[in-house]
């Protein structure tokens, strides 16, 4: 029997719980229940047994912790426990047609952001379970909660193992995982890469999976799983309490739902595997009609393509002077707060683009995407020609992304459309090709159709080609404006293709542009357009689209429009002339920082309105902070609001190609293993604020990248941070790795965070203890005087 | 199911290091701000169970001393959730300030939560007297036992609240402590309530 033939039954039946089994057994878990595998083989391989007989198609095996990191302590390598658990199945179902399932569970470390295991190691510590040996037929994934760790895992099998692969994530009450995962985006992302199976397991009983099991069927088009525990454990005792009857009968009540495979997880017996096959003997599986409809999603939130929506253009560096130097300098912090401004104005899909001649574009992509999924939830749509940028981002964003673009060149569509369907995403087809962008309507047309065959040839769906009849610009060209907007009716017309547009450039070269690009949008959205590519933070440009969903019917009662205008008021800085710069630092103004400053800068050097208005207010305010006048939270109000300012000169001089104000360099780190580091940012914004330079690393920061940083920017000052006592060891290794290398004799250390002391700043060789941010400062002072 | 609806801005205000009692204009917004937020989004969960005098996920003398007369030991873990997190690494990209006052008040919050966490307890377990709660990392009580907490409550699967190999809790704003129970009442000195003077966890986070 092979998994293929299993599926001609109308159920498949999965095996029950394994620690509960052991432990009635008179087994002790232990440290890690699946060395069990090793040292007590003849009860795992009777346990097994026991699922054999009681009628289940498919056992997994005892190996949901057998990963290298829970096994570090155990004495016992994966392939060992591996192999052995892959022997005690086959001596179970020896004789049978039962099919073998190697299970995998989470690593136990959470993914980046969220922790500090990052997707390249996940990816690694899932191949080796995977190629750890033979003699499997199928592979379940279990109880995940991290869409990108489920993702990652799923990726590790389908690219070292051609075995069918079983996929269950572990939903609450409130139908989302403890990491915020939808049923909608498991189905989305999963399906896409390749999921044999999906569906939910463990964390809940037969009574609470049925809501999220319905939206589980509605979506997938592969079968589906269910797995729940035996009800609700009791609260003091942690038991389970459900019976095997009755959770035979609910859950094969459930099967109607259009599930195709069921069993049970926690406190679940053979006893319940049997009587579950025999109350599945009366029914007959029901294939659900799925009605599909393209969309793509983040870890957490899902954007189905029924209706127009928005996609936000900032994260581009082309003709965007501030955002070619921030990917130049590695400034993740401008390009972060790029993708929460656009998520604030209303973006619901994300563009990047990091391509620029200057900067390594593969690193920056995936370097962009983990910190973008870090601070919004929006889906991405990753924008590149090349297909190696394209990949590596699609192996680490988390959910399903679409690729920007494929074109009609040869070249193209056949080094971009494998990459799409093998990581499912959708993707936005271009209509030119060799000979540039097309005259003619029909040609687009014609464009447009090459692509959508040679992506179904694929395997991609209609539904995820997303055509882009390219808009030319009107002064130029006044005829391709129509031209446009014919070839994306007709395509609609014609095809279940959605459609897409970058509407800017438009009006290039005309007075006024915004007017001109609201009104090309609204008569593309009439014609059909599904996913404006536009500057959502331009009032009118977001607002058109919202309007517009609000004419055609699809925003409900206009809720969302009216949630969003009912208070809103054209934004203008207060008129207040006598205020000066120094007062609205000290009041932590933002809004009007910027428009003094403006104001100034007509009349005032740079370098006199910061040594003049800005130092002298962030002094007064830090003499406050000093005299318990002031908190910290208003002392950084200050800093930020002067933050307006300073960012508004670097502005003026990087638009006159002037060198922008710095008095030095600073290295920031948040030592490895250390992911808070809420205090480096602290000093960070006070470090900036004063005029310096800061490179801010981030957190988790590997020892080495910290000096090799240093001696290719030629850095006097490195600031370091730990949190816990448990990594100022790593601090340490950061400092004696500064030490050692020659070319920065003449750097200086200085360190902080809440456990550290004077003491041990001496004992790992710092050169300064910064008790606080405003300490810090002083420092700065010291080392640059 | 415990819900938080206030959150102490006087304790709040002490994370941030301030020995004041009120805060400044600017601080009190900030301190609005990130009450809503919280008390929106935070997903509070708790668990617990009952551990013998020898369980490994005790250590040090401080709380041999305090749980020598205890009948009954409870150790809980208690989290958050994750979208806490979330929010104050997207506040620390726009707003400093607010993100300090977000991470304050989420130290609040989950100290708060645990407090009622106690009094749901205090109701099962009507026939005790509790001692003081006590958290790895407090007084000589090794930080390395969270480990066992973590692994013993099973809270990767029920909470969604793992250790980090550094041994912080993720999400971040989580709690882990152990309370004894004892049939007399108790003179309790020592223990985490908020008597720092008696602690000689010299460097913790917290200490006034």
């Amino acid at each position: 029997m092979d998994y293929k033939s299993l599926l001609k039954k109308d159920f498949i039946i999965y095996d029950g719980g394994f620690g509960t089994m052991l432990q009635s057994k008179g087994l002790k878990l232990g440290h890690n229940p699946n060395v069990l595998n090793i040292t007590n083989p003849d009860v795992v391989a009777d346990i097994h047994r026991e699922y054999v007989n009681a009628g289940s198609d498919i056992i997994c095996t005892n190996t949901f912790s057998a990963n290298r990191y829970k096994l570090q302590d155990s004495g016992y390598s994966v392939k060992e426990v591996v192999s052995a658990a892959i022997d005690c199945c086959k001596r179970a179902v020896e004789g049978t047609d039962t099919l073998i399932a190697l299970d995998m569970g989470p690593i136990g470390q959470l993914l980046e952001p969220n922790g500090t295991l990052s997707v390249e190691e996940a990816y690694d510590i899932f191949k080796e379970i995977v190629t750890s040996c033979d003699g499997y037929d199928v592979i379940a994934i279990e109880t995940m909660t991290d869409l990108l760790e489920m993702k990652t895992a799923l990726l590790a099998c389908k690219e070292n193992s051609d075995k069918p692969v079983l996929c269950t994530m572990s939903f609450e009450e409130n139908g989302r995982t403890f990491q915020g995962v939808s049923p909608e985006a498991m189905v989305l992302t999963l399906e896409g890469i390749g999921a044999d199976a999906l569906g939910l397991n463990c964390s809940l009983g037969p009574d609470e999976i049925a809501p999220i099991l319905k939206r589980i069927c509605k979506k997938a088009n592969v079968p589906v799983i269910a797995k729940p525990n035996a009800g609700l454990p009791d609260p003091v005792t942690n038991q389970y309490t459900m019976g095997a009857d009755e959770f035979a009968e609910k859950l094969g009540e459930l099967s109607s739902l259009g599930v195709k495979i069921l069993g049970g997880c926690c406190g679940t017996t053979p006893e319940f595997i049997s009587n579950l096959c025999e109350k599945l003997k009366a029914k007959r599986y029901v294939k659900n009609d799925v009605e599909y409809v393209t969309g793509v999603c983040s870890g957490t939130s899902v954007v189905e393509v029924n209706q127009p929506r928005i996609i936000g253009e900032r994260i581009n560096p082309t003709g965007k002077k501030l955002l070619k130097q921030a990917l130049v300098n590695n400034d993740m912090d401008y390009i972060l707060s790029q993708a929460i401004s656009q998520a604030d104005d209303g973006a619901e899909i994300l563009d990047i683009n990091v391509g620029h001649p200057e900067i390594d574009e593969k690193a920056m992509m995936i370097r962009v995407v983990k910190a973008v999924q870090g601070v919004v939830d929006l889906p991405l749509q990753l924008d590149s020609t090349k297909p190696e940028v394209l990949e590596a981002g699609l192996r680490v964003v988390n959910g399903r992304a679409i690729v920007n673009s494929v074109n009609g060149e040869e070249k193209s569509l056949s080094k971009i459309l494998p990459i799409v369907a093998k990581y499912g995403a959708a993707v936005v087809g271009l209509t030119l090709d060799e000979d540039g962008i097309p005259e003619t309507t029909e040609k687009r047309i014609e464009i447009a159709e090459k692509i959508i065959s040679r992506a179904k040839a694929y395997g991609i769906r209609e539904e995820d080609i997303y055509i882009d009849c390219l808009t030319l610009t009107v002064s130029a060209q006044q005829s391709g404006a129509l031209q446009t907007l014919e070839a994306l009716e007709e395509i609609k017309r014609r095809y279940k293709v959605k459609t897409v547009l970058g509407v800017s450039n438009i009006s290039f070269g005309l007075p006024h542009r915004p007017l001109i690009n609201q009104t090309f949008l609204t008569m593309a959205l009439e014609r059909g357009l599904d996913l404006p590519i536009i500057n959502p933070g331009v009032f009118g440009m977001a607002g058109a689209v919202r309007a517009y969903r609000v004419l055609k019917g699809f925003d409900s009662e206009s809720r969302e429009y009216i949630e969003k205008y009912s208070d809103y008021v054209m934004e203008v800085a207060k008129e207040d002339n006598d205020m000066t710069l120094n007062q609205a630092v000290m009041k932590g103004l933002k809004k009007e920082c910027r428009t003094i400053t403006e104001e100034l800068l007509k009349t005032a050097s740079p370098m006199e309105i910061i040594d003049n208005e800005l130092i002298p207010a962030l002094d007064k305010v830090g003499e406050l902070f000093e005299q318990g006048k002031v908190f910290l939270p208003g002392l950084l109000s200050s800093a930020t609001a002067a933050q307006q300012a300073f960012e508004l000169i670097k502005e003026v001089l990087s638009e006159s190609n002037q060198n922008p104000v710095s008095k030095g360099k600073i290295i920031l780190a948040t030592v490895k293993g250390d992911i808070h580091d809420i205090g480096k940012n602290i000093v960070k914004v006070l470090l900036e604020n004063y005029g310096y330079d800061v490179i801010d690393l981030g957190r988790d920061v590997e020892p080495a990248l910290v000096a090799e940083t240093a001696v290719r920017e030629n850095v006097k000052l490195i600031g370091l941070s730990a949190l816990m006592t448990t990594t100022l060891k790593s601090m340490e290794d950061t400092i004696a790795i500064i030490r050692q290398e020659k070319n920065l004799q003449d750097t200086r250390v200085m360190v902080g965070g809440a456990v550290l002391t004077q003491e041990y700043a001496d004992k790992i060789g710092a050169d300064y203890y910064c008790k606080t941010a405003a300490i810090s400062v002083e420092t700065a002072k010291e080392v640059f005087e | 199911m415990i819900t938080l609806t206030r959150l102490d801005r006087g304790e709040a205000l002490r994370y941030m290091g301030s020995r004041a009692l009120n805060p400044d204009y600017m601080t009190n917004e900030l301190m609005n701000r990130a009450e809503n937020d919280i008390l929106k989004i935070c997903r509070p969960a708790y668990t617990f169970t009952e551990i013998p005098f020898d369980s490994i996920v005790l250590g040090g003398n401080n709380i041999k001393r305090v749980l020598k007369n205890s009948e009954k030991i409870i150790v809980i873990a208690a989290t958050l959730g994750i979208y806490v997190d979330k929010l104050m690494r997207k506040t620390q990209v726009t707003d400093m300030a607010q993100a300090v006052v977000l991470d304050a008040m989420a130290s609040v919050a989950v100290e708060q939560f645990m407090d009622k966490i106690e009094e749901e307890l205090k109701i099962r377990y009507s026939d005790y007297y509790f001692t003081n709660r006590f958290s790895p990392g407090y007084g000589d009580y090794p930080l390395d036992r969270q480990k066992e907490i973590v692994k013993l409550l099973n809270t990767e699967k029920k909470l969604g609240l793992s250790l980090t190999e550094s041994l912080m809790l993720n999400p971040s704003k989580s709690v882990t402590a152990v309370i004894g129970l004892e049939k007399n009442p108790i003179n309790n000195e020592e223990g985490c309530t908020s008597k720092c003077s008696k602690c000689n966890k010299k460097d913790c986070l917290y200490r006034r």
